[in-house]
C-alpha cells in the first residue's frame, strides 16, 4: 500500500487515474475478511474519482489529498445515507441531508469516500463487538480484537486497504485501535477538529481523528481536517513519562521504550479519580442522549450497550456536576504542571497489553481479569479526562502482536507531538512493523 | 519526579443500587425499564456506584 501522500502525487502528476485508485480500493474492500465494512459507497466514490481526474486532465490543482480513497466509521454523516452509528436502532432514521464537516473537508482537498466502517454500538466500548454486524478482527491475527470503538477505521487501514481512514475518540476509541492494529491514530486536543455531522456520545469528550500507517500521512490529513499546517518546533520536544498506575500496568516493551525515551516522570496521584469521573460523565451523557430512544425501542438495542446506557439515564445531575468540577481542576493541574516543568511531551501506554482473543476477551488490570470491552481505555480514559492532544505510535514488533504508545501534548500541541514522532521514528523507538515482519499472514 | 498537587474531595452520592430503586428513578423520569434489562441495569449501577466512590474519594490508593 502506498502512503496517501504517496497516491496524491501519482494523481496530481496524471500518472495515475483517482478512478482507478477508486474502483482498487473498492474490491479490496468488497473481500476484506475482518468484519471491519460495512457499506460501499461505489457511486459516490466513481463520481468524486472522476471529478479529481477531470481536474488533472484541465490542469487544475484538486488538493493536498488528490484521488485518495478513504472511510469513515458509521457515525460520520454521508449525504443520502443513514448515519446508524452501528445500531439497528437507527436503521430506518432519515438519511444525511449533507456531510459531515470532516468529509467536506476532506472532499475539498481531493481524498474520495469509499466505504463505512464497523464500530461498537453508539461507540460504547473498546472492542469492536457489534450485535447487528459482528465482531472486527485484528489483522495481525483475526482471532484476536481489533480493539473500537473505531475498530473497523483501524482493521481497513492495518489490512493494507486505505492509507487511511477517520474515527471518533471519546474515550480512546482511536488510541485504543490504533495500538492494538499498530497504527498511529489522533484524538486531537478537545473540540479542535470539526465534529459537526457526527452522531454524539459524550459531548464533553467526543474527538475525531484520523488513522493512518504514515506519519506524514497523518500529519497531512489533520492538516486537511484542521484548516492549518503544523507549526514547525522550535527545539526538541522535553518528553516525561507518565508513572504510577500507567507504568504498573504496560507490556515490557512498552516499559523499555518509554525508559529509554524520557528521563523525568510525571505522577498525577489522583489519576484512579479522573478515570472514574470520566467513566461517570461519559455514562450520565450517554445515558441522557438516549433516554427517548430507550423509552421507546430499548429491546433493539445491543443488550450489552443497553443496560449501560440505562444505568447512566438514572445517574443523579449532582453526580455529573461533581465529576465536571473535578475536570476542571484536573485540566487547569494539568496545564500549570506541564508549564511549570517545562513538557512538551508526555509519554504512556496506549493499551496495557496486546490485542486480546475474541474467544476469551479479558485483560489483567491489577492483576485481575476485566473485561476488554469496557477496560481496554485504562490509560486513554484519564487523558480524554483532561482534554489533552494524544498521539497514539506504534513501537516496532516484528514477529509480535502490535502495541503502541500515547504522545501526550499541551492543549494545542499537536505540531509538538508530530515533531516528537518524527523524531522516535527517526531514532528507531517507533514506527509500523512491515506486513512481512508480523503475524499478519497467519490468516 | 514530579507530582501534581492533588484535587478537592467531594462527598459520595448515593445511587439507585436495585430493580425497584431504578424503576422509580425511571418513574420520575416517565418512563418503565422493561424487566429483562434490569439484571444488567443493576449490576451496571453497581459499577458505576464503585467509579463514583473512587473520584469523590480525598485521595486514591495509587497516588506515588
Amino acid at each position: 500500500m502506498k502512503t496517501a501522500l504517496e497516491q496524491a502525487a501519482a494523481v496530481r502528476s496524471g500518472r495515475v487515474r483517482a478512478t482507478d485508485l477508486a474502483q482498487a480500493a473498492l474490491a479490496r474492500l468488497a473481500g476484506d475478511p475482518h468484519v471491519a465494512v460495512t457499506r460501499l459507497f461505489p457511486d459516490r466514490a466513481l463520481a468524486e474519482a472522476a471529478r479529481v481526474d477531470a481536474l488533472v486532465a484541465a490542469g487544475e490543482d484538486p488538493g493536498p489529498l488528490a484521488g485518495v480513497p478513504y472511510g469513515v466509521k458509521d457515525l460520520f454523516d454521508v449525504a443520502g445515507e443513514v448515519t446508524t452509528a452501528g445500531s439497528a436502532v437507527r436503521a430506518d432514521a432519515a438519511p444525511a441531508a449533507r456531510d459531515a464537516e470532516a468529509v467536506r473537508r476532506l472532499q475539498a482537498a481531493g481524498a474520495v469516500l469509499v466505504a463505512g466502517l464497523n464500530m461498537d454500538e453508539f461507540a460504547y466500548g473498546f472492542a469492536t463487538i457489534n450485535a447487528r454486524h459482528g465482531t472486527t478482527r485484528n489483522p495481525y491475527d483475526p482471532a484476536r480484537l481489533a480493539g473500537g470503538s473505531s475498530g473497523g477505521s483501524a482493521a481497513v487501514v492495518a489490512a493494507g486497504h486505505l492509507a487511511f481512514t477517520l474515527g471518533s475518540d471519546t474515550n480512546g476509541s482511536i488510541r485504543v485501535p490504533a495500538s492494538l492494529c499498530g497504527l498511529y491514530g489522533l484524538k486531537p486536543t478537545h473540540d479542535d477538529l470539526p465534529v459537526a455531522g457526527t452522531f454524539p456520545f459524550a459531548h464533553s469528550f467526543d474527538d475525531i481523528g484520523p488513522f493512518t500507517a504514515a506519519l506524514a500521512d497523518m500529519r497531512a490529513v489533520w492538516a486537511v481536517l484542521a484548516g492549518r499546517d503544523p507549526q514547525a518546533p522550535v527545539a526538541e520536544a522535553r518528553l516525561w513519562a507518565l508513572g504510577g498506575r500507567f507504568a504498573e500496568n504496560c507490556d515490557p516493551a512498552q516499559a523499555a521504550a518509554m525508559a529509554a525515551i524520557a528521563a523525568n516522570t510525571l505522577v498525577l496521584p489522583d489519576l484512579a479519580r479522573y478515570r472514574s469521573a470520566a467513566f461517570v460523565i461519559t455514562a450520565f451523557e450517554g445515558g441522557a442522549l438516549h433516554r427517548a430512544d430507550l423509552a421507546r425501542a430499548a429491546m433493539d438495542y445491543d443488550p450489552q450497550v443497553r443496560d449501560r446506557l440505562i444505568a447512566g439515564s438514572l445517574l443523579p445531575e449532582a453526580l455529573y456536576a461533581a465529576a465536571q468540577a473535578l475536570r476542571a481542576e484536573a485540566r487547569a493541574a494539568i496545564d500549570a504542571t506541564m508549564a511549570r516543568h517545562g513538557i512538551d511531551v508526555l509519554v504512556a501506554p496506549a493499551t496495557p497489553c496486546t490485542a486480546p482473543p475474541i474467544a476469551d476477551p479479558r485483560i489483567l488490570i491489577d492483576g485481575a481479569l476485566s473485561p476488554a470491552r469496557a477496560d481496554l481505555g485504562i490509560h486513554t480514559q484519564p487523558i480524554t479526562f483532561l482534554g489533552l492532544p494524544s498521539l497514539a505510535v506504534p513501537l516496532p514488533r516484528a514477529g509480535q502482536l502490535p502495541l503502541g504508545l500515547q504522545l501526550i501534548g499541551r492543549r494545542g500541541g499537536e505540531s509538538a507531538l508530530f515533531a516528537c514522532a518524527q523524531m522516535l521514528e527517526e531514532r528507531g523507538v517507533i514506527g509500523v512493523t512491515a506486513p512481512g515482519d508480523t503475524q499478519r499472514n497467519q490468516e | 519526579m514530579a507530582e501534581i498537587p492533588p484535587a478537592s474531595a467531594a462527598e459520595p452520592l448515593r445511587l439507585p443500587a436495585t430493580a425497584d430503586e431504578a424503576q422509580a428513578v425511571a418513574a420520575a423520569q416517565g418512563w418503565k425499564i422493561p424487566e429483562a434489562c434490569l439484571p444488567g441495569v443493576v449490576a451496571n449501577l453497581a459499577l458505576l456506584a464503585r467509579h463514583s466512590a473512587v473520584f469523590a474519594a480525598a485521595r486514591h490508593e495509587d497516588q506515588a
